[in-house]
């Protein structure tokens, strides 16, 4: 071609001129019509890749859904028993980490009762045949076993003076009740995220009891000067599982 | 910014704000002193600087957002959160990008070959990019930038006008012997290279259809999420970018193979390579990728956030203008052959060069624990070694500089018009009424508060 082609002045020239300057080349062409082929393939099989998959994964990971949130319970439990003498006060330790404490492998600790049981029954025995209960106070304190410390439903001292059992527990899991739940969310994992927490429920369980023994025998003659208590610990452990709400 | 493990996110953006800005002003300066370029090169000049400058703008705005969130989702791109999603900066930031989509919409249209070979020129550029602005900027706002994708389809323009004009005139010189046209398919390439080579590392990605898992993350964790038919145009613009790398690579490595290697094979190779590790690496990483999908977004690891920092963030930050100042020197589109004009150039170059190096040891600093101590003596020794050398370096640069309109009319028509200087400057203040427009009316939305 060379300067001929240079036009000197002021000519406008439309689009297919200008277009067919571009595509003189035969093998050009070619190639261009290579590369426009490819791009069809590769945005077709990419666009469908988008559209019937990873889309849908994507909508379904953002769209708000009704779970229900179901607790699967285990119980494990330990007793401690021992004769208190007349106004003595004792602290018990539980390991949370003895095997017999311990859930089985998956479950998180979910709360703690502690159930605080005279000797006594009905208020009379062949040492008391009056039948006077002894007083018994039973506390848990606060240590550094993680648990919900401040949690309204916890019940961390009693007494009792009738003879009846003494109930105590301890909320461990955050916002545990094992009650079955409809939560929100957007997929299961997210969902069952704030029941999958470790660590709660760790440490040493501190009991103590005191002991008042009340007789209607003598002082100086009365033979009823202890009592035996036993202390049951049950640990309520739990696994959270969740479905779609239909 | 919310979590360490993006502390090296758009660290470069306040420097490359600067040097954008710089550019994009010394550019336009020595663009129109440079009244004896042929009418497509001032246009392309023109059009170049206020590309720069949107840029400039652009990272302006993302640097002030960097520093004022505090809560950001675990992505990498801008979805910051509702404290600053709707206000000014955000705004502004996503309409100065329009500016610069608009600008790289138009730059194929005269650039290197023009497609648009009539005497109003300039009133048909400045016109489309007042029409496109005004259409564009209220419509990324108003849809919440919901459609990002189907706002960038104008880089298509690119993709396909640069990729044609890269194959026609490689074609010509290998088959036909027609030598010059290697400038006219090198410009093409370094234009490709300059405004895309950020997502052509991403060529095994998207060709392997990677890049759908990805965007089914940025799906959960963009504070607004993309719309279908934004995915489908981002899979679209995808699709032609591999392919335009594609034809990229493979004409370098035919013309290197017949004719040795040059500067842009090297380049192109290196983004090749690039491309190969990142699909590696979204292999390693598949698991924290899609757990935004799967589970719960997991932020992603630390070594894959560096590596994005050290390859996209460089390209897109420092990459640009090192390319984009290169053509404009190279190609003879300014004007530094004398008095002010050579000034203006050897301070641009200086500029790049200083800039651009120190703000690269600073990113090694980030990532790698080296001693300041060496860095800075490392620093100090490019200093004196660039000194010594710019002088050479740039009248080099400068005296070998090319016509490309000249190159062109070794092998096609393109008419010699006489555009009136009015009306190149109706296309530069074109481009300015569309910055002033991003910028009034990102304020007024905001104050008018349309998302509350």
């Amino acid at each position: 071609m060379g300067e001929e082609n240079a036009m000197n002045d002021e000519e406008n020239r439309g689009l297919v001129d200008t277009a067919s300057d571009l595509f003189q080349i035969r093998e050009a062409n070619v190639a261009m019509a290579i590369f426009a082929v490819f791009t069809v393939i590769v945005c077709a099989i990419n666009m469908q890749g988008w559209l019937s998959v990873e889309y849908h994964k994507g909508l379904d990971a953002i769209t708000q859904k009704s779970w229900v949130i179901e607790f699967d319970k285990t119980t494990t439990s330990t007793e401690f028993q021992d004769v208190w003498q007349d106004e003595e006060s004792r602290i018990v330790e539980f390991r949370m980490d003895d095997s017999a404490l311990v859930p089985q492998a998956g479950y998180a600790v979910g709360m703690i009762n502690i159930t605080i049981s005279p000797d006594t029954v009905d208020g009379a025995n062949i040492a008391d045949p009056v039948g006077q209960c002894d007083a018994i106070s039973a506390s848990v304190l606060v240590n550094e076993l993680t648990a919900q410390w401040e949690s309204e439903r916890n019940v961390l001292s009693a007494s009792d003076s009738s003879c009846e059992d003494i109930v105590l527990s301890i909320v461990v899991y955050p916002s545990y009740e094992g009650e079955t739940l409809v939560v929100p969310g957007v997929n299961a994992y997210q969902v069952l995220q704030p029941w999958s927490s470790l660590g709660w429920g760790e440490g040493v369980l501190e009991v103590q009891v005191d002991l008042d023994v009340n007789t209607a025998e003598p002082g100086p003659l009365a033979t009823d000067d202890d009592e035996e208590i036993t202390i049951t610990v049950e640990v309520f452990g739990f696994i959270a599982e969740a479905s779609m709400q239909p | 910014m919310a979590d360490e493990n993006y502390e090296t996110i758009n660290t470069l953006s306040p420097i490359a704000s600067f040097v954008h800005l710089s550019l994009g002003v010394m550019a336009l300066i020595l663009v129109s002193r440079a009244k004896e370029r042929e009418w497509n090169e001032r246009l392309a000049g023109y059009t170049i600087s206020w590309i720069l400058i949107f840029l400039g703008l652009q990272y302006l705005f993302v640097s002030v957002l960097e520093y004022r969130v505090t809560t950001r989702a675990t992505g990498v791109y801008n979805n910051y959160g509702d404290e600053v999603f709707y206000t000014f900066l955000t705004y502004a930031q996503r309409s100065f990008e329009c500016g610069y989509t608009i600008g790289l919409a138009v730059l194929p249209l005269v650039y290197p070959f023009p497609l648009i070979q009539r005497k109003s020129v300039a009133k048909i550029l400045g016109i489309s990019v007042l029409v496109l602005g005004m259409i564009m900027i209220p419509f990324d706002i108003f849809t919440e930038f919901s459609y990002r994708n189907v706002r960038n389809l104008p880089w298509l323009v690119g993709y396909v006008v640069w990729t044609a004009i890269y194959v026609r005139f490689l074609f010509g010189e290998m088959l036909k012997g027609e030598s010059d046209s290697r400038n006219v398919s090198s410009v093409a390439a370094l234009l490709l290279l300059a405004w895309n080579g950020k997502f052509f590392m991403f060529w095994l990605i998207q060709l392997s259809g990677q890049s759908n898992i990805y965007r089914g993350r940025f799906m959960v964790e963009d504070f607004i999420d993309q719309t279908r038919i934004s995915g489908a145009a981002e899979v679209g613009l995808e699709a032609i970018m591999c392919a335009s790398f594609l034809t990229l690579f493979l004409g370098e490595m035919w013309r290197a193979y017949k004719k040795g290697s040059s500067g842009i094979a090297y380049i192109t190779g290196g983004l090749f390579g690039l491309g190969v590790i990142w699909y590696l690496l979204t292999l390693v990483y598949m698991d924290n990728i899609t757990s935004c999908v799967e589970r719960s977004c997991d932020l992603l690891s630390v070594a894959w956030i560096n590596f994005y920092v050290v390859t996209f963030q460089s390209m897109l930050y420092i990459g640009v203008p090192l390319l984009v100042m290169y053509v404009m020197l190279k190609y003879n589109i300014v004007e530094t052959d004398s008095g002010t004009g050579r000034i203006i150039g050897r301070t641009t170059g200086l500029l790049l060069i200083l800039v651009t190096s120190s703000t690269l040891i600073e990113l090694i600093q980030l990532i790698l624990p080296v001693p300041e101590m060496i860095t800075s003596a490392v620093f100090a020794a490019g200093v004196v070694a660039f000194i010594g050398w710019e002088e050479k370096f740039m009248s080099q640069l400068t005296s070998e500089s090319k016509s490309i309109s000249e190159s062109i009319r070794m092998v096609a028509t393109l008419p010699r018009f006489n555009i009136a200087e009015s009306e190149y400057r109706f296309f530069s203040m074109s481009m300015m009424v569309l910055c002033v427009y991003a910028f009034v009316i990102s304020y007024l939305f905001d104050v008018i508060g349309i998302h509350q």
